[in-house]
Order: structure tokens, then sequence, then C-alpha cells
């Protein structure tokens, strides 16, 4: 909990500078923005940190994301070149799909002992083809389908913005299932003591392969749900949408504080990473400093070019910061421990 | 015990693979063996090689994209109508992820397949000079909608971005007419055809007060291009026009306007004829996109090979580019443009 506070008072600071720095930061329409597209990274970031603290990896849920968006404007979209079935149909379909990718992929990791880097890293490929050959390497138009206002449209109105927007309120939704499944249950406490330790949770009588192989299913359930929700948020769908997602989502985990070691994490701490990556975004064009040169008042802007070094530089300086903290946490515990000893001897 | 290698490994790792990615062979067509007469084209210093090939010769020929997306598709429909009046196999090649890495060696597999002539959208112009004029001196090389003026290519045919750019920059003036801020979203500005496309508009907007308050790239990321649309609304108050310099930022850029429910009170202005961006003319959404001419490109490149290949820089015109070009399409003419784009896929 100490780690997410950390992270969650460094987005703090950093929201605070932007709107210090520019007023508009604070306006409710951006804010909503930036909630819904932390909302959509957060969805599968989550999915991501159950494979991740059990010691996996998951490179395949852009590629998903991808797939999911192209399968349900082929089968539902009333664009042409597309079926124009019910938008139940297509998103079932999507998401049928999306989760056989999970079991596959898991059952290949876990019975057969494949690396998961490798097997995850082939479904990726094969994920991606499969939406190129479905798109013919074009696109694929949602057109009037009713699926393209879901990321705008949701519950209580501000102005000309839903202020739950649905990308949000699905958000709320794994944010609960999630928090329930890895911290309330003896499923989610497999997860951890897998990570921890494989062996030791083997020995112990813990399903391994069984847990293991869900943590997958899950994450590409939740790359299919935030599929849905990028589907509705572009509109048109290429096979190389989601490209690079599998990275941002490892990104947000591990800001928040999900070891890449496993053993280590929280959905909280997916969360908090999320809204930092989509902050970062917001803030490199949001951001300006006047200043006046010559009796001019004059405005400076960053560059798109900064987008990476920013990026980059922001992860960096966070999980450094955190590192910094516990190994320090850390000293301070064994001191005490040392002098409670001293104590009793 | 298994474990997750360092994430720095995996990086590496997926890098690698997507540089061992895109060993795709050449076209199949049937190989026979030639003769050439090689020839220095005689408008170029340093000479550049021209190959000439007795009559009756079997020409090979090749189109390489520059990666994999709908506007191909109108570039491959002119080259099957070339197919269909000829009766020349043309092999029409996409490099699936758009690296320089792919496309160099889909190059070196048409040359090492002893194909003809070769139309080409260059990727990296400055970054492949060595691969393009090494396939030149075994084969006729030209540029299609992407030039590597550089190199070794025989001619190029393509909009003329800079063209292109000044045509949008007057709509945006005639969109303006009291001036106003304006904000440009693209792929990547350090592409030619972008940088071109802005160095036009800049041009014809000086004096007429706008000005360009945000050059937002998204690296084609579609979500990211979205929500630099959306980040930008927020960012500048007062924004009058939108304008999307790749094909799909004017409809991503149209969607965030509509989600802001500044519909009328922000521009858009679009780049080709994505069927979203034509759908949000028809809705007001979009005031106008430039069009290119990709079925132009595809069906001049393979007649102008052809032509050198039989008869040398002659069938060249000087200087040795030649313009597809472009055009404003709007609420009052969309209808007519999409008959004709109707009309021309109806050859692919």
């Amino acid at each position: 909990m100490r780690r997410e506070l950390g992270i969650f008072c460094a987005v703090v600071v950093m929201c605070g500078f932007l709107f210090w720095s520019n007023h508009d930061f604070g306006k409710a329409a951006n804010l909503l923005n930036v909630s819904r597209q932390a909302a959509m990274l957060g969805i599968f970031a989550i999915g991501s940190s159950f494979v991740i603290i059990t010691g996996g990896i998951d490179l395949s849920v852009g590629a998903i994301i991808g797939l999911t968006g192209v399968l349900i404007a082929k089968i539902s979209s009333p664009s042409v070149h597309c079926l124009n079935h019910p938008l139940w149909v297509g998103i079932s379909i999507a998401l049928g799909v999306a989760l056989l990718i999970g079991l596959i992929q898991g059952l290949l990791i876990s019975r057969l002992k494949l690396q998961p880097f490798i097997v995850t890293l082939a479904g990726m490929l094969l994920v991606r083809g499969t939406a190129q050959i479905i798109t013919h390497g074009g696109t694929l138009g949602l057109g009037t389908s009713p699926l393209i206002n879901l990321s705008t449209e949701g519950l209580f109105h501000y102005g000309y913005h839903a202020v739950l927007a649905y990308p949000m309120l699905m958000f709320i939704g794994v944010i609960i299932l999630a928090s329930y499944l890895l911290h309330g249950t003896v499923f989610g406490r497999y997860v951890f003591a897998i990570g921890g330790n494989r062996d030791a949770a083997q020995y112990s009588g813990i399903p391994v392969d069984r847990v293991e192989t869900l943590t997958y299913v899950i994450s590409a359930g939740l790359a299919g749900v935030a599929g849905i929700c990028y589907a509705s948020y572009i509109g048109q769908m290429t096979y190389y949408v989601g490209n690079g997602y599998e990275l941002n989502a490892i990104a947000a985990a591990v800001i928040g504080g999900v070891s890449l070691r496993g053993g280590e994490g929280s959905v909280l701490g997916a969360i908090i990473g999320s809204i930092m990556m989509e902050v970062i975004q917001n803030g490199i064009i949001l951001f300006k400093w006047v200043y006046h040169s010559a009796g001019h008042r004059e405005v400076f802007r960053l560059s798109s070019n900064w987008t990476y070094f920013i990026t980059g530089a922001v992860i960096l300086l966070a999980v450094l910061i955190d590192q910094l903290a516990n190994i320090l946490n850390k000293r301070k515990r064994l001191k005490r421990q040392a002098q409670i000893a001293a104590a009793k001897q | 015990m298994r474990r997750f290698p360092k994430l720095t490994l995996m990086v590496a790792a997926l890098g690698l693979t997507f540089g061992l990615s895109g060993c795709g062979k050449g076209g199949s067509s049937s190989s026979q063996s030639t003769t050439p007469t090689s020839t220095p084209a005689a408008t170029a210093a340093p000479a550049k090689p021209v190959h000439v090939y007795p009559k009756g010769t079997h020409i090979k020929l090749a189109f390489v994209s520059n990666n994999v997306a709908n506007y191909w598709n109108f570039a491959h429909a002119g080259v099957r109508a070339f197919e269909k009046k000829t009766g020349i196999q043309v092999t029409f090649r996409e490099p699936a992820k758009g690296t320089v890495a792919e496309q160099n060696q889909i190059i070196e597999d048409l040359v090492t397949e002893g194909y003809n002539g070769i139309a080409i959208s260059v990727i990296a112009p400055n970054d492949q000079i060595r691969t393009l004029d090494s396939a030149a001196r075994s084969l006729n090389l030209i540029c299609v909608d992407s030039d590597a003026p550089k190199s070794n290519r025989l001619m190029y045919i393509g909009t003329m971005n800079y063209n292109a750019g000044l045509l949008m920059g007057k709509e945006i003036v005639k969109l303006l007419p009291r001036g106003g801020q304006v904000a440009i979203f693209v792929g990547n500005l350090a592409a030619r055809n972008a940088y071109r496309r802005l160095d036009g508009i800049e041009h014809v907007i000086k004096g007429h007060n706008i000005t360009i308050v945000a050059k937002k790239e998204d690296n084609q990321d579609y979500a990211r291009a979205r929500s630099n649309a959306e980040n930008v609304i927020s960012a500048f108050p007062h924004l009058s026009l939108m304008c999307g310099l790749y094909s799909y930022n004017g409809a991503l850029a149209a969607s965030a306007v509509k989600a802001a429910g500044d519909k009328g009170k922000i521009k858009v202005i679009a780049f080709d004829q994505d069927p979203d961006t034509l759908q949000d003319i028809t809705t007001g959404l979009i005031n106008a996109t430039v069009v290119q001419n990709p079925f132009m490109e595809g069906y001049l490149s393979c007649k102008y090979l052809r032509n050198i290949c039989a008869d040398g820089m002659k069938a060249v015109p000087t200087p040795a580019n030649v313009d597809t070009g472009v055009q404003i399409v709007d609420a009052k003419n969309l209808a007519a443009y999409q008959k004709k784009l109707a009309k021309m896929m109806a050859s692919k």
C-alpha cells in the first residue's frame, strides 16, 4: 500500500504542476477525457497485472485489442465489406475469441511448460496476422453502428460530456471484480504465491497450472473488453490498432508497483500507473510556460518530439523514487530489528 | 522454476523479431532470360542506368507499396486496370509492417527473380539509396507516391505533396476568412510527404491571420491520434480548425470534435478518401478533404515502366516527374466523387 501511495502522490504532484502551468488542465472536459483514456488503458493493464504477478508476461494483449475491434467491425458494422449482424453477436464472438486465445496461450504455457514470452510473442504475431487477413490490410469502419457512441455516452452529464462514460463504467466494474478476485479470494492468494515462489506453491498443493492458465484467460478477456472500448473510441479498425499497447500495460503495471519478478502488485497500483501514463500524454500537450521576452508575452509549449523522452523519464523517475523509498524503509526496519535484538540481549 | 527474465532482454528480443521479419519472397511471374541494353539516362548527371529490352521480351514488372493501407487498394485497382488493358502481369507487393528492412528485402528478392522494372513508394528516401541504386543497376526503377530524388530512380509519379499542401492551405483560408487558430495532426512529421504538405499549408496561410498553434504526431496509433485531438481541444479553447495530414487523422479529429460538442465551432479538413472521412463530410463534421489519385499512380507507374523497358528514357517526360494531381472534395462534389471511386474500384 505504501508503494501505491508514493506513486499516487507523484500523480497528484504532476496534476498540480500541470494545473499551475495551464488552468485548462483542470477543466471538466479535459479531466473527463483523461479519465476515459486512463480507463481504457487501465482495463487491460489490470489484466496484464494478473499475469505479471504470477511471474509471467503477456505480449499479445495489444494484438487482441486490435483483433477484437476488427472482429466487431467485420461482423456488426453496416459499412461495406462488413456483415451487418446485430452488435451483440459481434461483441460476443469477439470476446469469445479473446478468451479462447487466452485459454490456448495459458494451456501452452502451463501444461506444455513453454516460455510465456515465446508463446505470447507467437500469439501476438498470429493474432495480428489474423486481423490483417480479415481487414485485407485495410480499414474497417464502424460506420453508423451504435457502438460508436459507447466511448462518449454514459451516465450523468456535465455540459456535453458524460461524467461516467461507458468505458469508465466498464473500468469500475473491472476494478471491483479484479480487486475481489486478486485480494479477496483464495485464487488471488494463489496468484501471489505462484509469483513469489512457484516451486513452493507447487509443493504446497496449489493448482499452479490451472491458476496460471486462468491468469492468461483474464488478461486476454480484459484485452477484449478494452478492444471494445477502443473500437468505439476510434471508429475505424485496422490490423495494427493496439500495436505496442502491451508495453503500455506493462509500464502502467510496473509504475503502479507490480513487480516483474512476480509475487508483488495490486489492482490499485495498475490503476494509478494507468492514470500516470495518460496524465503524461495529456500534460505534454497542455503544459505551457508563459514568459516575457523584449516586452512581448510569449508562450512556450512542448513539441511532440518530447513525448517518448518525457514518458521514459517519468517512468524511470517514478520507479527510482519508489525503489529508493523501499530501500530506505528496509534499512529502517533492519535497524529497528537490530535495536530490538540488542535490547533483548 | 520459470521466471520472467528482465524486461530489457524481452524488449530486445521483440525488436530482433521485428527486425528479422519480412522475409517474404517475390512474385511468381515466369522467368525469361533477356539481354538488356543498358544506357545512361540523358537527363541525369551522373548517368543513371536505363535498361532497354528487345522487342518481344516477356517483361516482368512489380509495384511495391510502403505499407498495407486502404490507399494502396486504389493503386492496386490502377495496376489491375493496366494488366487488363495490356495483358502484362504486374506483381503487387506490400510490406506488411511498413519497415525499411522489409521493403529492402522485397526489392532484393525482385532483383534476384529477374524483374525488369519496379515502381516503388520509398519508406525512407535518404536511408534506402544504396539498396535502390543497387536495384537500379539491374532493372528500371521508378518512384511512386514517395520519392527518393537522390537515388538512381528514373522518374517520380505521384502527388506533389507541396502542391497538395498549397491546395489544403487555400481551403483553410477559405474556411477561416477572418483567421484563427489551427492544429495539425499527423502520423510522423519527419516523413517527406507530411512535411512537404505542411510547407505548402504554411506558405499559403501566411498573412491571413491564421496561426498554427499545435503540430501533433501519433506514429500511426489511431487511439493516440484521437486523444491528441481531444487534448488539443482542451489546450486551445479558441481553436478554429483541425487539419489532418494523414488519411485517418481527419476522421479521428472529427470524432473528437463531435464528442466535445464543438461541431460547427471547430472546422475539420482532412487528407485522402478514407470511407470514414467521406462519411463525415456527409454529416458535416468534416468540411473538406484533399484527395490524391492512387489509382492513376498505380496505372501510370506500370505504363511508364513498360515504356521505359521498350524505349528507354525517350518515354520519360522532362523533368522526370508526373503529377497525378489532387482535388478538394466537400459536400458539394462528394456524390460525384464517390461514383468515380466506385468505378475505379470496379477494376480491381
